[in-house]
Parts: C-alpha cells; sequence; structure tokens
C-alpha cells in the first residue's frame, strides 16, 4: 500500500466517523417515532456516502456491509418495511461493528473485518431479497441502481457528478472564480498541543500587556509632576497603547474560547447507554437532553463522559422501577432521565435526575454500618447519609449486575469529578426520584482564582470551589467540642481547618520558614462529600482570572496542589484544590 | 520583564559545531558552590539567569527552594549546594541554571558563574575518591585547569533522576 492510499484511508476513516455519529444518533430517534420518513432518508444518505467512500478508498468489505444496509432501508423509505425496535437494534449492532473496525483500521491500516458475512446475513434477514430486486430497479431507484453498476463506474460517476454538480448550481458563473462560501462555524482539527502552546503564549502576552499599562500609566505620572525623567507618552502613542490593549483583551478572550467544546457529543452518547440498558434491564426510559449547547473544556468534557455514564447506569439500575411498580405507586409506566447542562456564574452544572424510587436513607446507613463505615452510635444526618454511598467500598446492591455492579462505585466518580475541581451533591426524595449534580469549572486552562496568603505565602484557590468566605472575626472558632474546631455558622456547626497545616501535612523537613500566624481572619467554605467544611487563611487578597499552567513532573504528586499560575506582576503561585486537603478522617461521620 | 532575566550565558558564544571541536574535549561551564569551582558540560545547560522571584512548594523535600516564572513556564527550582550534600557557610546563591530534559525543566541554584573553558579529556580524572561528598552517579570526575581543580558534574543526569523519580511516587 502507498503512501496515498494510506492517506486516503485515514481521512476516510475521520469521515466514517461522523457517519457513525449522524447514524446513530437518526436510529436513537427512529426509536422514538418509528415513522420518521426523514429520519430514515437520512440514514439512507449516510449509508450511501458511506458506501460510496469506503469503495473510493478500496475497503470494499466495508462498502458491501453498507451495500446492504442500503438495501433495508431503502425498502424501509419505500414503505414496504416498518422499523420495529429489533431492526434498530441491528442498525446499532452494525454501527458498533464499524466503529471497532474503524478503530482498529486506525492502529493497522490493513485491517480486515472478520465477521463480515454474518452481519450481511443479520441484515438479510430483515428483507428477503426478492422483494429487494423488486423495488431495485435501478431506472426507479437511483440509488440502489448505482449501487448495482461495477465500482469502477460508480467512482466515475461520483467524480463526474462533484464536478459537474458546481456549474449547474451557478448557470450564470462559468468562470470559476466564484470562491465557495465556507458553511458556517466549520471545525478545523488542531493539536492540542499546538494550542496549549498558543494558550501559554497569550497568557504571556496579558502578562507583558499589564508591564506595559504600568510603565505608561506611571511615566504619565512622573511627566505631569515633573519629578522623573522618562520617555513622554503622547496622546497619540496613548491611543496606540489603550488599542494595542483592547487588542490583546480580544486575543485572549478568543484563545481562551478554543478549547471549549460543546457537551452535546457527549449527551447524544448518553440515549445510546440509556437504549441499550433500558433494552438489557427491561425498562422503559426516556432520556430528556437540556443545555447540549453550553460548553466546556475539552479534559472535563472527556471526564465528565465516563462519569454520566455511571450515573446513568446508576439510575437505570437502582433508580428507576420496573413499569409494573411504576404503575402500582401512581406513576407513569415510562421512567424520565433528565440529563441537564446549565450556566452558572463560573462553573457549569450538569445533573442527571430521575423519577425512580429515590435513595433508600435506611438501607443505606444499614450497609455502611455492616461495611463499617460509620458506627452505629454516630448521629448521622441525612446528607451525612446519602455521602456515604461515595465511600470506598461501598456498594448497596448484593449481587454483582452486568449494568452497575462492576466493582466501581460511586467513589470512583466522585474522584474523576474532584480531578477536574468540581464537585458532586445528591438531592433525593423517597418515591420521586434523585438528582446528582456536577458543578464543573467551566475551563481548565483559565479559572478565576481567589488570592489567599497563608503563613506568608500567597496560594490561588479557584472560585468555583467556594460556596462562601467568612469573616472569622465576627464568626469565632470554638475547641470546646473536642472532636477539632467547629465554626458555628448560622446554626450549623462546621469543622474548621487550617490551610497551611492541611497543605504542610508530611513529614518531611520544612524547609520553608512560614511565619506563623497568631490568627486567621478569614475561612473559606467547601463542599466536601455533601458536607460543608472551612479552610481557614491569613488573608484573602482578590481575585483575578488566571491561566493554569501545568507543573513539572516532579511536583506533581503534592497533596492539594493541581497547577501553576504566573499573577498579573509574573510572580508564579500555586493553584489549591481545596477538595483534596480535607483530612481523609474528618467527613463521613467516621469515629 | 525583570521576572526571568537572562544574563547572556548561553552555550553559543564558545562552543563550535560540535564536529568542529578539536577532538576529545568538551567545553564546560564553571561556577562556585560554597567557594569550591564545579563545572559542568556547556550542552546540560539551556539558560543561566539571575535568581528570580520564587514561590515556596508546601511538603517536599527541602532542597526544592520552590517555583520560579521561565517566561510564562513554572519551573521548580532546586538549591544545588543542599541537593549534592555540599556544606558551607559561604553562598551567594545569584544565579540559577536551567537544565531541560524530555519530560520537563529544573533550575539549580549556584553561587556564580565563572567562565566557560575547553577541557580536554585526557584531563580529566576519574577516581574512585573516598573523600567525595556528593553521589557518584552525578560526578564525571575531577578536572585540572591551569593549577586549579574543577569538579565535574552531570546536572543532565541530575535533573533526569529528579523528574523521574517523584513521579514515580
Amino acid at each position: 500500500m502507498d503512501d496515498f492510499e494510506i492517506e486516503i484511508k485515514k481521512i476516510f476513516l475521520d469521515e466514517a466517523q461522523e457517519l457513525l455519529d449522524g447514524v446513530e444518533k437518526d436510529c436513537l430517534a427512529l426509536v422514538n417515532d418509528n415513522k420518521n420518513i426523514e429520519g430514515i432518508e437520512n440514514i439512507l444518505r449516510l449509508a450511501h456516502t458511506f458506501k460510496g467512500s469506503a469503495r473510493a478508498v478500496g475497503l470494499i468489505e466495508f462498502s458491501e456491509i453498507a451495500h446492504e444496509l442500503e438495501n433495508f432501508l431503502g425498502l424501509v423509505s419505500k414503505g414496504k418495511l416498518t422499523v420495529s425496535k429489533s431492526s434498530c437494534s441491528l442498525l446499532l449492532e452494525v454501527v458498533d461493528a464499524f466503529r471497532v473496525a474503524v478503530g482498529e483500521l486506525r492502529k493497522n491500516i490493513s485491517y480486515q473485518i472478520p465477521n463480515k458475512l454474518q452481519i450481511i446475513e443479520k441484515i438479510k434477514k430483515f428483507y428477503t431479497p426478492e422483494l429487494a430486486s423488486k423495488i431495485a430497479d435501478p431506472a426507479l431507484d437511483p440509488i440502489l441502481a448505482e449501487a448495482s453498476q461495477p465500482k469502477e463506474e460508480i467512482i466515475e460517476k461520483a467524480f463526474i457528478e462533484t464536478v459537474d454538480s458546481s456549474p449547474k448550481e451557478l448557470p450564470s458563473n462559468k468562470s470559476g472564480d466564484r470562491v465557495k462560501a465556507p458553511r458556517a462555524d466549520e471545525p478545523i482539527k488542531v493539536s492540542s498541543q499546538k494550542l496549549d502552546r498558543l494558550i501559554d503564549l497569550v497568557g504571556e502576552l496579558t502578562v507583558h500587556r499589564y508591564f506595559l499599562m504600568e510603565t505608561g500609566t506611571r511615566r504619565n505620572e512622573a511627566d505631569k509632576s515633573n519629578l522623573e525623567q522618562g520617555v513622554t507618552l503622547d496622546s497619540a502613542s496613548i491611543g496606540q497603547r489603550d488599542y494595542l490593549d483592547k487588542i490583546i483583551t480580544e486575543i485572549y478572550d478568543v484563545s481562551m474560547a478554543l478549547r471549549m467544546t460543546p457537551i452535546r457529543p457527549i449527551f447524544q452518547r448518553m440515549q445510546r447507554t440509556v437504549w441499550d440498558l433500558s433494552v438489557l434491564k427491561n425498562k422503559e426510559i426516556e432520556l430528556i437532553l437540556e443545555g447540549e449547547e453550553i460548553e466546556l473544556d475539552k479534559t472535563i468534557i472527556d471526564k465528565v463522559g465516563e462519569t454520566l455514564i455511571h450515573l446513568i447506569r446508576n439510575a437505570i439500575d437502582h433508580g428507576i422501577e420496573e413499569s409494573n411498580k411504576r404503575v402500582a405507586v401512581g406513576k407513569t409506566p415510562k421512567g424520565t432521565i433528565r440529563l441537564s447542562a446549565k450556566l452558572r456564574e463560573n462553573c457549569v452544572v450538569v445533573a442527571v435526575s430521575d423519577d425512580g424510587n429515590g435513595l433508600e436513607k435506611d438501607r443505606i446507613l444499614k450497609v455502611a454500618i455492616e461495611r463499617k463505615l460509620v458506627s452505629p452510635k454516630n448521629n448521622l444526618t441525612e446528607a451525612e447519609i446519602f455521602a456515604l454511598i461515595f465511600e470506598p467500598g461501598f456498594s448497596t446492591q448484593s449481587e454483582v449486575t452486568d449494568v452497575s455492579g462492576r466493582g466501581v462505585g460511586m467513589d470512583v466518580v466522585q474522584q474523576s469529578v474532584r480531578s477536574v475541581g468540581g464537585s458532586i451533591e445528591i438531592e433525593t426524595k423517597p418515591h420521586q426520584g434523585t438528582r446528582f449534580s456536577l458543578t464543573l469549572p467551566l475551563n481548565l486552562s483559565v479559572i478565576e482564582g481567589l488570592v489567599v496568603q497563608e503563613f506568608g505565602t500567597k496560594y490561588i484557590v479557584p472560585l468555583h470551589q467556594v460556596l462562601e468566605i467568612v469573616d472569622l472575626q465576627k464568626h469565632k472558632v470554638d475547641d470546646s467540642f473536642g472532636k477539632g474546631r467547629v465554626l458555628t455558622l448560622r446554626g450549623e456547626v462546621l469543622p474548621v481547618f487550617s490551610l497551611g497545616k492541611a497543605l504542610d501535612h508530611t513529614n518531611k523537613a520544612p524547609k520553608i520558614k512560614f511565619t506563623e500566624h497568631s490568627e486567621a481572619f478569614v475561612g473559606l467554605s467547601i463542599l466536601h462529600s455533601g458536607k460543608k467544611v472551612v479552610f481557614e487563611v491569613d488573608e484573602v487578597l482578590n481575585h483575578e482570572p488566571i491561566v493554569l499552567k501545568p507543573l513539572g513532573v516532579e511536583l506533581q504528586n503534592i497533596r492539594g496542589i493541581i497547577a501553576g499560575a504566573i499573577l498579573g506582576n509574573g510572580d508564579p503561585i500555586l493553584v489549591i484544590n481545596l477538595q483534596k486537603l480535607v483530612p481523609e478522617r474528618s467527613v463521613g461521620g467516621n469515629v | 520583564m525583570s521576572n526571568s532575566e537572562d544574563v547572556g550565558l548561553q552555550y553559543s558564544p564558545v562552543s563550535k559545531e560540535p564536529g568542529e571541536e578539536a577532538k576529545g574535549s568538551l567545553s564546560y561551564l564553571t561556577y562556585k558552590l560554597g567557594g569550591e569551582t564545579y563545572g559542568t558540560p556547556l550542552t546540560h545547560i539551556s539558560n543561566v539567569i539571575k535568581i528570580p522571584k520564587l514561590k515556596p512548594i508546601p511538603s517536599i523535600e527541602s532542597f526544592f527552594k520552590g517555583v520560579m516564572n521561565l517566561r510564562g513556564q513554572i519551573i521548580s527550582v532546586i538549591d544545588l549546594r543542599e541537593k549534592m550534600g555540599i556544606k558551607t557557610e559561604h553562598s551567594e546563591n545569584t544565579l540559577v541554571f536551567i537544565v531541560r530534559d524530555e519530560s520537563g525543566a529544573l533550575g539549580f541554584i549556584v553561587d556564580s558563574a565563572e567562565s566557560v573553558i575547553s577541557i580536554q579529556d585526557n584531563d580529566i580524572e576519574r577516581p574512585i575518591s573516598a573523600n567525595l561528598r556528593i553521589p557518584t552517579q552525578y560526578y564525571l570526575g575531577i578536572a585540572k585547569h591551569e593549577e586549579s581543580l574543577i569538579i565535574i558534574l552531570n546536572l543532565q543526569a541530575l535533573a533526569a533522576e529528579l523528574l523521574k523519580s517523584t513521579s514515580s511516587q
């Protein structure tokens, strides 16, 4: 195989992935509305494109399977066959087979689909060849007509078609100098490394901008008061400088938006998960999507994807009841899962809610006591009991099910959300349903950071983690409960930790001479495992947008330190994830 | 910007094209650590900068002196004397050598830089020295140069080790 052939195959693989996503989406739409002719025609068109492209790059197997699929879909679109649940399953199965094959081909370009005939036979089961041949009168059906022609001819025709098409569409413009208007918002693939480098540089640019602005201002003042000699910035230069400032601000905003991608593909993938599981568990479930257009950093989206699959599995397996049970308690037989994304000030809240049975408080507590996660003597609040499901080793389902009992618990979900600096909350009502809300940072590259000072060193705390900034001079911290230090805030008793001590948790000789503080003045309250905890710091200085910089490998295992950043004045600073600094034994009511 | 000021000591001025270099010799940057002279192959060092503002790092070995801003990159800075166990009263801590490795970059604090010299391989002795205080894997030998002794350190190996060992914890 020569380089060119490999290259075009690779291009085909990218195209194939998009086509498969499209087919899957339309298939899932068909499940809900099997009379949706538009959807069927859409799938037919995609299958046809797929077939043609596969042939053109010499992937005959792909095109043969796609051809069978097309025959079948052709019958459906002509109204000779109706779409059943099982035919949707078949379509999805074929999509999956192609997906696997695309994946394999990426690794090994000469990969052959092993069970090609099996798939073809399966498709054929859904229609009789006689029926197909009757319909497939070449004169009547241009798509099937094309399919029955020899390969070379098809390709030739395809080329002629594409060459011909533009003059046909634009008869008045034969000179060919008309540039085809780009489709709105056509995506371009760029390596993420290049993007990160750009974002780094833009971050630098803004820092230098700061110096330029400062210098300009200082010189201006010096000028006015005649105290210092300096280069005079005349009004034209000031105008230029201010214009430059505006441009830099815009470059900054635009480049920060580059890593942001809509959450839609992840949400749509969940449709597939719901479909697969509802078939497997024999439960009727409708998935409602909201806020698909919301954009998040690519890295966060990837993490959230895994988490959502897990939450949805749990909702279907443990949350939503069987139809007869639902009817018995006066609910609709069909369960509903709502997947939503909402933009808040500095974060995005992604929620999975079901109208199922709700979490069973007593059962959770019982299991937690059995597994020695809590002592029966503890008087836990409702929120604390629900937070127990995030404890490692907790799983109420005694038998392992195909769906959710895979040894991965909610603790993994929580870990994964925390690793991007987010948090997770549960709301649940008996017999009405459960809602898991993930609060996520918008972006991993730029966050709104709170600059705090502790033990004489400045740190950044991501603002989205902080629920509240508490004035510790007004609200006193007590030692009296014998369980460590606590703060009573509006009737709630919250544990208090010193940020400095939490950071310096090891026994390694501290070489930094922390200036011991007499009294912390400010408390930052955060939500950790459904419970509020407070970190005390000496001072909160200000908040500013910061560009997160990765730390070297040598600093990657320091608990609580997640990144570095550069402040507006060029000083380096470390960024803290408070979620990781809460001492292990303090939450969950452990003795 | 005053923060990561390059003192202009890059390896281009002295070292010629690798092929043109006199056979069997290398260019070394010599520097002071606690009053003694040390040298490191110039190719190990990518930049020499004035010691910038450092932000301390919590809960880490004490030879990590903090992080610095090197043109937008956050880099850990290490006290080379402390890491090497060179005990002395005398210290100036004026410069940072930046050493790069495929997995990252580190800064090493030294007292001062001396000069760039060419040393013949034959002039480097690799004695099994009993009273050498530095770990032997970072030690390339002792060179005699114009009546003085220069201890040759392998900063590339040291950086590689630091960038590897802590990551696998």
